[in-house]
């Protein structure tokens, strides 16, 4: 199953629980009618129509615990498909220098990626809570619901897309530095705009010889992550003397410019 | 000078995983930074981006120069893989099948469409090759220089004995 579609299955059974729970609040509210005493005075209708909201409440409170968990629950196996989603294929059928180093990483993001689901699954229960509180319609609730997971599947997979940049960067580095190729430096390559966050723009279109030892102020490592999530950039390895040539300055994590006797 | 025949010791005996290992940290630097500027590989500057992909850039308040990145993760893919089987270095998208969000430009930022791009593969393909609408823009691949300089880092690592 594609992560597209395992998405929609958990978007489907999410939506169908709200669904039924919209017609059993119609239903409530129905028989609140049928019931309704028209020589009560108006504070007996709004006490009575607030005791039925607070009783419905409870019940979408109650539901969407049920819903919540069946989403968390489910949240390790979406994860993994919206890995998929992003490789085009199971991890299983990477070659296997990619795939140890996806598995490294991936594992450890994968507490990310659980964690947009269960921070989906508290929105949707919040939408509705609301929905309710404030006398709006059900249906509207439920559209909003169908929104928040939309957007915390795609949450989940700028979580995986990060996840994969940095093990392209990883692997490159790794590579770089597993080569026994002596004096390689690291050239931070990329667009140069308004966009670029501020660690980039301190670092695009010079080298550095340990980029493990940079902080980009995202708490994430710069040697995986450059500038932070969905960063644009990349490290290029390359031999000093290159590098030299072409007049990039060379600089140390502590900024302190490498000078090179040629 | 005369022919010096050893009648003892060790064949010497070429070191091909070491030189794999050099060719797959060189190459896919070499290919980024060369990108990076502007440059194909076959030395020649890239053909310009079209009229409406540059305002499409500007629109999204991206650098125009030409180096084939918007979320960067087509080049974040490019590596050197090493088949043990017959020790080649296979230089290549990885996982090629790998996809990157594809994204719109507007209002000074790139919004995901909640689209995926074509895999790295074949979007790398198009891109080197050429589509027909799209001029080839050549980067896989090295340079006469960077040959060079590659043959200058094998020369200079002792790939014998």
């Amino acid at each position: 199953m594609s992560g597209a579609a395992a998405a929609g299955v958990v978007a489907d059974g999410a939506i169908e629980d709200l669904r039924r729970l919209e017609i059993a609040v119609e239903r409530d509210l129905f028989r609140f009618m049928l019931r309704l005493d028209t020589e009560a005075g108006e504070d007996a209708l709004i006490k009575r129509q607030t005791q039925t909201q607070a009783f419905v409440l409870r019940q979408v409170q109650r539901r969407l615990e049920e819903a919540g968990e069946a989403v968390r629950s489910a949240a390790g196996a979406r994860a993994v498909e919206a890995v998929e989603a992003v490789l085009g294929a199971p991890p299983s059928t990477l070659p296997l220098d990619v795939r140890t180093e996806l598995d490294a990483l991936v594992n450890g993001q994968m507490a990310d990626v659980a964690a947009v689901f269960k921070a989906g699954a508290f929105e949707m229960r919040a939408a509705v809570a609301e929905g309710v509180l404030s006398g709006g319609s059900l249906a509207d609730a439920v559209e909003r619901v169908q929104g928040e997971l939309r957007t915390t599947y795609r949450r989940a997979q700028a979580a995986v897309d990060a996840a994969i940049m940095a093990v392209g960067r990883r692997t490159v580095i790794a590579a770089a530095k597993d080569s026994g190729i002596p004096d390689l430096v690291y050239v931070y390559v990329g667009p140069k705009d308004v966009k670029n966050r501020p660690f980039c723009s301190q670092w695009v279109g010079k080298a550095v010889i340990d980029p493990e030892n940079l902080d980009n102020g995202q708490g994430l490592p710069a040697d995986d992550f450059c500038g932070g999530y969905n960063c644009r950039h990349s490290w290029a390895p390359a031999p000093i003397d290159d590098v030299v040539a072409d007049g990039i300055p060379i600089y140390r994590s502590s900024g302190a410019r490498y000078i090179v006797e040629v | 000078m005369p022919i010096e025949v050893k009648r003892t010791g060790t064949v010497p005996r070429f070191n091909a995983d070491k030189a794999a290992k050099i060719i797959r940290a060189y190459v896919p630097g070499a290919i980024l930074r060369r990108t990076d500027r502007g440059i194909s590989s076959t030395g020649a500057p890239f053909a310009p981006y079209s009229k409406s992909y540059r305002e499409k850039l500007i629109a999204g308040s991206e650098d125009t120069k030409v180096d084939l990145r918007l979320t960067g993760g087509l080049m974040n893919s490019i590596k050197g893989v090493v088949t043990t089987t017959a020790m080649q270095v296979a230089v290549t998208f990885a996982p090629d099948t790998g996809t990157s969000p594809q994204v719109s430009l507007g209002n000074g930022r790139a919004k995901r469409t909640g689209r995926r791009s074509p895999p790295h593969n074949v979007l790398g393909w198009y891109l080197h090759h050429g589509n027909g609408k799209m001029p080839p823009r050549p980067f896989m691949g090295l340079t006469t220089a960077e040959e060079t300089s590659l043959a200058k880092l094998l020369r200079s690592a002792n790939l014998w004995g």
